[in-house]
């Protein structure tokens, strides 16, 4: 789903670059529209989309998913809020797509918000958990997705740029990572749910071996770092969090979201060259394309003349 | 040589892996992986200390006889300035006091 991650309005939680403020302003519906209608300038061939990120779960939310699905552009919402506000607003976040960031560590039914909000939403939620974590409680995960059937995925962040943080995983902790990846894959399968992959890993990460057993198992790896771009209250757009800093454009810049996305594309493409391990220069999979050499944010936090 | 001063232009970027460094070219895509030594040269260039402060670096590390070296980090320089990876500070300056614009 192309689209926009909305890092502006309604930004609660300030889960998201904690550390620029300036990013998490509300912003305006009269902007708002705007975008939507560039959004839908050159509509792309996959259903276009915006992402609210931590939304407050108020009436200007409200106002804002119900514009974007009557311009025909598909509302979704990443969180990991499960408050009294998000319960209340339940109703009218079904039909919307719901990725719940959710705190892998927690064993117990003690989440009572999420697991009454969850049968609401069934299968317009996803679940995301975070990797590297503690010890993962795989059953309570199993049993949220079966019990209220939710979409039977679960979405593994690798590292998590969306903190806006340079927290990456290290090449060091690769094999382990890769090890606890397809623990998970085979546990699940056994409850026919399969894995998706956040982005910023590359395929090396993985053996053949895991990457052949991840395919049997119906959660076949792909290499990504092909962030929807995300767009400030200011109408500041940029590809991914971690490159708020790097490269920075103004939607009106561009004539629609498509152009603009070329753009970055073609604006990054050769920085992808660095890469995150010290192979990914000479490798074939990332100069060719199949693999973007990880995370691109992680390879120009540490690259020099920038 | 050792008295000139250069710099990398701005469409250059480079990173430390491990010991060595790469080098990119993000106008073009080419890409560069220096050796060991390469990438102390590169490192002093680009750190604006010039390639002298890189030879004594080397001397200090390596079994070479002097001139051996400068005769190398001679030749290395010249590469980089026919690649466009580092220009001379002073032909840039020149260049662009003949520029009328």
């Amino acid at each position: 789903m192309p689209g926009l991650m909305l890092l502006a309005s309604n930004n609660g939680s300030g889960r998201i670059a904690p550390e620029r403020a300036d990013l998490r302003q509300d912003m305006s519906r009269d902007t708002f529209a705007s975008i939507l209608e560039w959004i839908m300038r050159e509509p792309p061939e996959e259903e276009p989309g915006i992402c609210f990120v931590d939304p407050r779960w108020d009436d200007e939310f409200a106002w804002m998913a119900k514009r974007a699905r009557d311009s025909s552009i598909k509302a979704s919402v990443l969180t990991n809020t499960a408050t009294n506000d998000a319960l209340a607003s339940a109703e009218q976040l079904k039909g919307l797509g719901v990725e719940w960031r959710i705190d892998v560590t927690r064993a117990s039914r003690g989440q009572g918000f999420l697991e009454q909000l969850l049968p609401v939403l069934g299968n317009d939620a996803l679940l995301v958990i975070e990797l590297p974590g503690q010890q993962i409680a795989r059953e309570w995960l199993a049993d949220l997705i079966c019990e209220y059937g939710l979409r039977r995925k679960l979405a593994v962040a690798l590292h998590s740029p969306l903190s806006g943080k340079h927290e990456h995983l290290s090449e060091k902790d690769y094999s382990a990572v890769a090890e606890t990846v397809l623990e998970l894959a085979r546990f699940s399968s056994r409850f026919d749910i399969s894995l998706e992959y956040g982005c910023g890993i590359p395929w090396c990460m993985f053996t053949s071996e895991q990457l052949g057993e991840l395919w049997r198992l119906n959660s076949e790896f792909f290499s990504q770092c092909d962030s929807d771009l995300i767009v400030t209250h200011d109408g500041q757009i940029s590809y991914c969090p971690l490159l708020c800093d790097f490269c920075t454009k103004t939607y009106a810049d561009y004539p629609s979201y498509h152009k603009a996305k070329e753009w970055f594309e073609r604006h990054l493409a050769n920085y992808r060259l660095l890469g995150t391990t010290c192979e990914c220069i000479s490798c074939d999979l990332n100069s060719l394309g199949p693999c973007r050499g990880g995370c691109l944010g992680q390879a120009l936090a540490t690259a020099k003349n920038l | 040589m050792g008295a000139t001063a250069f710099y990398v232009p701005e469409r250059i970027c480079w990173k430390f892996m491990d010991e060595t460094i790469v080098v990119v070219d993000v106008a073009t895509g080419a890409y560069y992986s220096l050796n060991e030594t390469a990438s102390l040269v590169w490192q002093a260039i680009a750190e604006g200390n010039g390639t002298e402060d890189a030879v004594c670096r080397i001397l200090g590390e390596y079994e070479v006889e002097a001139p051996v070296l400068r005769e190398h980090v001679s030749a290395c320089v010249v590469d980089w300035l026919k690649e466009g990876l580092i220009c001379d500070k002073g032909v840039a300056r020149d260049e662009k006091e003949k520029d009328p614009g």
